[in-house]
C-alpha cells in the first residue's frame, strides 16, 4: 500500500504537475506586492518528494552512483531553495559614524520560518571612505568597523561594497547610500536625561542640493527643521576626490517661527526644552542580508554538475565515440 | 575469523566499510600530522595562521590517530565477530563516517580553541562536538546491535575465544559510555579545559580496557596463524581476558564513592589503569613469545609474526616506560607511544590477515614487511627519545623548541621517529590500496563477482552529503580567509594582535586549569599548568603566587619561597604573595620571617577578606611561639649565670 504510493509520487506525471506548480509559483512570486513564499516553498518541497519518491522506486538509482548521486544533490538543492525562502532575511539600516547597530531596520523583508539573531549582533560604524574619479564616478567603499564574533570577542575590519562583515549568519555590506548627519543633544525641560541623537540628511551626492531633514526630539512636539549649508566643492567632477565630511559648514535649524544657524556647540530653544547642536559626521546605509542556505546551493549545484559530468563521461567512454 | 566473512557477504561489506574508514582515519591523521609539522617549517610558520592551526591541527591528528582509528577498528572486530548485517549496523556506520566528516571540517569554521584534555582532545566547536558525540553514538550503536549476535554465536561455539574478547570489549565500552554520562552529571558540557579534563577521565581510563582486550584478542588470532594451533588452552585464555576486564568493575564503585572533581576521583582511576590494564596483556604476551621461540625458525618466518611481534616489543617497552612515570613529563608521551603503538600494530596485522577473505590478495609481500618494520621503528625511536627527553625532566604538551634545547641528540631522534611511523601510515594506504587491485585466488569474492548490481544508494548518500557539507564549508569560509590576507598583509598590527589575542586565550586556559588542579590538590598537574602560564607571560605575578602555593603542596618550600618573592617584586600590593610566604616561611621553621609577611598581610587586606581571621590566628600563634622561645632563651641564660 504505501510502496503504490511512493511509486505514484514517483511518477512522471506528477513531476509535471509539480513542474507546473512551481511555474505558477514564479508568476505569484512576480506579481504579487505581499509575502509569496509559500507559492514557491510548497511546489519545491513537493518537487523534492517526487525525487526522493523515483529514487526510492527506480531500480536504476541503485546501480548508477553518479546519476543517482546527481538526483540527491537535486534534491538537496530543490529543499535548499525552499528552505531558503522561509527563512531568508533582507534588510537596509543607516548607521552614523561612531553609532552602534541597534537591529532595528528601516526597511526588511523575511521568511516566515527567519528565527535569527538579528538582536545579538553588535557592530558600530567607525567610519568610511570613498574615493571618486573624476566625473563623480564613485570607486571602491572602505568602511571600519568593530563588532563583537559569536564568541564575544571585540573585533575590527573593513567592509565594502563586495566584502561583507559576517555575524551570526548576517552579512553587512555597505550600499550606495551615505550621507551627512548632524549630531545633536536635546535638553528636555521636563527634566530627565539628555538625549544625544543623529539626524540622517538625505544621501549625498545623489540629493547634493536638498541637504535638509524634518525631524522631531525625542519626548517633544515641536518639529524641527535643519538643513546642512556649505561651499566647499566635495566631489569635484573635475579631478579625483574623496568623500568627506565639510570643513566649514552651517546647519540652519527652523523650528516653528525661530530661524538660527548653528555651529558645532551652539543650541537653540524650543518650547519644550534646548536642542544642542555637536557637531558633523558622516552615515553610511548598510543592506543586510541573511540566507544560510546560499553556501550549500553552490556546493550542491557544483556537485550535481560534476556528477553530471561523470555519468555522462561513464556513459560515453564506455565505446570510443568513432 | 576469516570464515565468518566468507560466509556473510553482508558482514563483510559492512566489515569492508568499517576498514575503509579505518584506513581513512589514518590516512586523515597523517594529512594532520604533516600539517602539524607544516606549521613547525620555516616558511610557513611565519603566518600567524600556521601558528594558530598547530594545535588544531595536533588536536585532529590525535583524535583521527587515536580515538576514530581506534574506535573504527573496535567497530569493525564487533561486526565480525557478530556477523550478519541490518539496518541498525549501517545506521551506525553512517552515523559514525557524518561524525567524523564533521570533526573534519570543525577546524576551517571559525577559530575553535584546541582542548588538549588528556585522551580525548578536542576542538570547543560546536560543529567538533557533536561530530564527536555523532560518531561516538555511531560506534555505540554498532556495539550495542553486534551484542546479541556475538552472545549467541559463543554459546553455539564456545573454541572461539576471540569472540569472548570482542564481547568484554563492548561491555569495556559500554562501562565507558555510563561513566562519561555519570561525569557529565557533575561537569555538564565543559566551557574550559579543565571541565574537559574531569569529563573524559574516568572514561578515557576505560578505553584503555577496550583496546588492551581487542589487542589481546588480535594477538590470539595472529598468535595461532603464526603458531599454527591455539597459543594456549581455551581456560588460560577465557581466564586471561577475564582477567584484563575484571578491573572495568571498580568504575561504578569510583563514581559511587568520590565526587568527579575530586583528587580521589583522579587517583582511583589512575590506579586501576596502572594496576589493572597490563598484567593480563603482559602475561598473554610473555605466553606468545615463548610459544614462538619454542616453535622456532617456521613461526617467525611466518608474516603474521613481524606485526605481533613489534606489538609485544612495544608493549613490553611501554609498560616499563610507564613504570617510570614520574610527574607531567614526557614520559608519560613516550609510555603512550609505546602502547598506542603495540594496539595499532596489532590492528595492521589483523588487517594483513584478513584481506584474502575479502577476495584481496595477501599482505604485500616486502613492501607490507617494510611497512611494519618502519612503523614499529618509527614508534620505538619516539617512545625512547620522549622517554629520554621525559629523564631530563622536560614537560609534556611543551613546544618543540623548548624540547630541543633539552636534547638536540633526543629531539633529532624524536622527529626521526615521527618521520618513519608518518611512512609507516602512508605506506599502510599503499599496501592495502595495491591489494585491493589484486584480487586474490581465494575468498568470497571470487563466488560472487558481480558487483555491478551493487546497491549504491547508501554509498551515494554518504558520499553525496559529505561532498556537499565540504564544498559547502570550502564556499563558506574561504572567501573570509581570502578577503582576510589583505588586512593581514597590510596591517602588521593587526597580526601582532591576533597572536596576542591566542595567547591570551590560552594563559586564561592554562591558569583556570591550573586553579581547579589546585583546588582538586592536584599540585603536579597545577604546577605544570602554571609553569605554562608563566612561559607564556613571566611577569603575571597571579601565576607566581598561585605557582608557589602548588610548590607548598608538595612540600618544597624553598622555591615556593622564591615565587611568592618574585611575585611581591612584580607588585608591591599582591595579598595572597605575602600570605603565601608567610606560608613557605613557616614551612622553613623560619617564624620570624613567616609572622613579618603574615603581619603585612594582615595589614593590607581588607576587613571583609576570608583569609584575614585565619592569618590574625597565625599571628597570634607564632607571635606567642616567638614569646615562648624567648622566655626559654632566657631562662636557659639565666639557669646559666645561676650555674657559673
Amino acid at each position: 500500500m504505501i510502496w503504490q504510493w511512493i511509486s505514484k509520487l514517483a511518477s512522471l506525471k506528477f513531476t509535471l504537475v509539480v513542474l507546473v506548480l512551481v511555474g505558477t509559483g514564479v508568476i505569484i512570486s512576480y506579481r504579487s506586492e505581499g509575502t509569496t513564499t509559500w507559492a514557491l516553498a510548497l511546489p519545491l518541497f513537493l518537487f523534492s518528494l517526487n525525487l526522493f519518491a523515483a529514487i526510492l522506486t527506480n531500480p536504476v538509482f541503485r546501480r548508477q552512483m553518479p546519476l543517482l548521486m546527481f538526483h540527491l544533490a537535486l534534491i538537496a538543492i530543490v529543499l535548499l531553495v525552499a528552505v531558503g525562502r522561509l527563512s531568508y532575511l533582507k534588510g537596509r539600516i543607516e548607521l552614523a559614524e561612531g553609532e552602534e547597530f541597534s537591529a532595528r531596520l528601516a526597511e526588511v523583508e523575511k521568511g516566515p520560518w527567519h528565527w535569527g539573531q538579528l538582536d545579538q549582533v553588535s557592530f558600530s560604524n567607525e567610519g568610511f571612505t570613498i574615493e571618486y574619479a573624476p566625473g563623480v564616478q564613485r570607486g571602491k567603499t572602505v568602511n571600519s568597523v568593530r563588532w563583537r564574533d559569536e564568541q564575544g570577542t571585540e573585533k575590527r575590519g573593513v567592509i565594502g561594497d563586495m566584502v561583507a562583515l559576517s555575524v551570526h549568519g548576517y552579512n553587512f555590506y555597505t550600499s550606495h547610500n551615505k550621507g551627512f548627519a548632524p549630531i545633536f543633544t536635546w535638553h528636555p525641560d521636563a527634566g530627565g536625561p539628555s538625549v544625544a541623537g543623529a539626524v540622517h540628511l538625505p544621501a549625498y551626492p545623489r540629493h547634493e542640493y536638498s541637504q535638509a531633514q524634518t525631524w522631531t526630539p525625542p519626548g517633544s512636539k515641536s518639529n524641527v527643521w535643519v538643513m546642512l549649508q556649505f561651499d566647499e566643492v566635495i566631489l569635484d567632477p573635475e579631478k579625483a576626490s574623496e568623500f568627506r565630511v565639510p570643513t566649514e559648514h552651517k546647519l540652519v535649524v527652523r523650528a516653528g517661527e525661530e530661524r538660527r544657524e548653528l555651529g558645532p556647540g551652539e543650541s537653540i530653544r524650543l518650547p519644550d526644552g534646548v536642542l544642542e547642536y555637536n557637531g558633523l559626521r558622516s552615515w553610511m546605509g548598510y543592506t543586510i542580508f541573511y540566507d544560510f542556505t546560499l553556501p550549500w546551493l553552490l556546493a550542491s549545484g557544483v556537485l550535481a554538475v560534476g556528477c553530471m559530468a561523470w555519468y555522462f563521461w561513464r556513459k560515453f567512454s564506455v565505446r570510443p565515440w568513432n | 575469523m576469516e570464515a565468518t566473512l566468507q560466509e556473510n557477504p553482508g558482514a563483510r561489506r559492512l566489515v569492508a566499510g568499517w576498514l575503509k574508514f579505518a584506513l581513512g582515519a589514518l590516512a586523515l591523521s597523517t594529512v594532520f600530522a604533516m600539517l602539524v609539522v607544516g606549521t613547525r617549517t620555516p616558511l610557513l610558520s611565519g603566518f600567524a595562521f600556521a601558528k594558530e592551526f598547530f594545535r588544531s591541527a595536533l588536536v585532529l591528528h590525535v583524535s583521527f590517530a587515536l580515538t576514530v582509528w581506534f574506535f573504527v577498528c573496535a567497530a569493525a572486530m564487533w561486526t565480525l565477530a557478530a556477523g550478519g548485517a541490518g539496518p541498525a549496523r549501517r545506521a551506525a556506520l553512517a552515523l559514525a563516517y557524518a561524525g567524523a566528516a564533521a570533526m573534519t571540517v570543525a577546524p576551517f569554521v571559525g577559530t575553535p580553541l584546541p582542548v588538549l584534555s588528556n585522551y580525548v582532545p578536542v576542538l570547543d566547536s560546536r560543529i567538533f562536538l557533536f561530530g564527536l558525540v555523532g560518531f561516538v553514538a555511531g560506534v555505540a550503536l554498532c556495539g550495542a546491535a553486534a551484542t546479541g549476535d556475538i552472545v549467541r554465536r559463543l554459546k553455539a561455539d564456545p573454541h572461539d575465544v576471540w569472540r569472548f574478547g570482542v564481547l568484554l570489549s563492548i561491555a569495556a565500552m559500554a562501562m565507558a559510555l555510563v561513566s562519561l554520562a555519570a561525569s557529565m552529571k557533575t561537569t555538564g558540557v565543559p566551557a574550559e579545559q579543565s571541565g574537559f579534563e574531569l569529563l573524559f577521565w574516568g572514561p578515557g581510563h576505560l578505553l584503555q580496557f577496550v583496546h588492551t582486550l581487542l589487542m589481546m584478542t588480535a594477538w590470539i588470532v595472529l598468535g595461532e596463524r603464526v603458531l599454527g594451533g591455539a597459543v594456549a588452552s581455551q581456560r588460560w585464555l577465557y581466564g586471561l581476558l577475564l582477567l584484563a576486564a575484571l578491573p572495568i568493575l571498580a568504575a561504578p564503585i569510583i563514581h559511587i564513592l568520590y565526587p568527579v572533581e575530586g583528587p580521589e576521583f583522579r587517583r582511583a582511576f589512575t590506579s586501576i589503569m596502572t594496576w589493572g590494564s597490563w598484567p593480563a596483556a603482559v602475561l598473554l604476551a610473555t605466553r606468545i613469545l615463548l610459544q614462538m621461540v619454542r616453535a622456532g625458525r617456521a613461526a617467525w618466518s611466518k608474516p603474521e609474526a613481524l606485526p605481533l611481534g613489534l606489538s609485544i616489543l612495544l608493549l613490553f617497552i611501554g609498560c616499563i616506560i610507564g613504570a617510570s612515570i614520574r610527574g607531567e613529563t614526557t614520559m608519560v608521551t613516550a609510555h603512550y607511544h609505546g602502547t598506542v603503538g603495540a594496539v595499532t600494530l596489532a590492528y595492521m596485522g589483523l588487517g594483513y590477515y584478513l584481506l584474502p577473505a575479502f577476495g584481496f590478495s595477501t599482505s604485500g609481500g616486502r613492501l607490507a614487511r617494510w611497512q611494519l618494520s618502519l612503523y614499529g621503528t618509527g614508534l620505538l625511536l619516539l617512545a625512547f627519545s620522549l622517554a629520554w627527553l621525559g629523564s631530563m625532566g622536560a614537560l609534556r604538551k611543551t613546544p618543540h623548541s623548548e624540547l630541543a634545547a633539552q636534547s638536540t641528540m633526543a629531539f633529532s631522534a624524536m622527529q626521526l621517529g615521527g618521520l618513519l611511523s608518518l611512512v609507516g601510515d602512508i605506506l599502510l594506504v599503499v599496501c592495502i590500496m595495491r591489494s585491493t587491485r589484486q584480487r586474490g585466488d581465494s575468498g568470497a569474492e571470487k563466488k560472487q563477482p558481480q558487483s555491478r548490481s551493487r546497491d549504491v544508494r547508501l554509498r551515494a548518500l554518504a558520499l553525496t552529503s559529505s561532498l556537499v557539507v565540504m564544498i559547502g564549508l570550502t564556499v563558506m569560509y574561504l572567501p573570509t580567509w581570502l578577503n582576510a590576507s589583505p588586512e593581514v598583509k597590510r596591517s602588521e598590527d593587526a597580526r601582532v594582535a591576533h597572536v596576542q589575542e591566542k595567547t591570551d586565550a590560552e594563559i586564561r586556559l592554562r591558569f583556570e586549569q591550573g586553579v581547579a588542579m589546585l583546588n582538586a590538590k592536584e599540585y603536579e598537574h597545577a604546577l605544570t599548568a602554571f609553569h605554562r602560564v608563566l612561559q607564556l607571560s613571566p611577569s603575571l605575578p597571579e601565576a607566581h603566587v598561585n605557582t608557589g602555593f602548588a610548590l607548598i603542596g608538595l612540600e618544597r618550600y624553598a622555591i615556593a619561597r622564591d615565587f611568592f618573592e618574585s611575585a611581591i617584586e612584580l607588585r608591591k600590593d599582591q595579598l595572597n604573595a605575602y600570605y603565601g610566604l608567610a606560608m613557605a616561611l613557616e614551612g622553613l621553621k623560619d617564624i620570624p620571617g613567616a609572622l613579618g609577611a603574615m603581619r603585612t598581610y594582615v595589614h593590607l587586606a581588607p576587613a571583609e577578606d576570608a583569609y584575614r581571621i585565619r592569618a590574625e590566628a597565625a599571628v597570634w600563634e607564632w607571635e606567642a611561639k616567638l614569646t615562648e622561645e624567648r622566655d626559654k632563651t632566657l631562662a636557659v641564660k639565666k639557669a646559666g649565670t645561676a650555674v657559673r
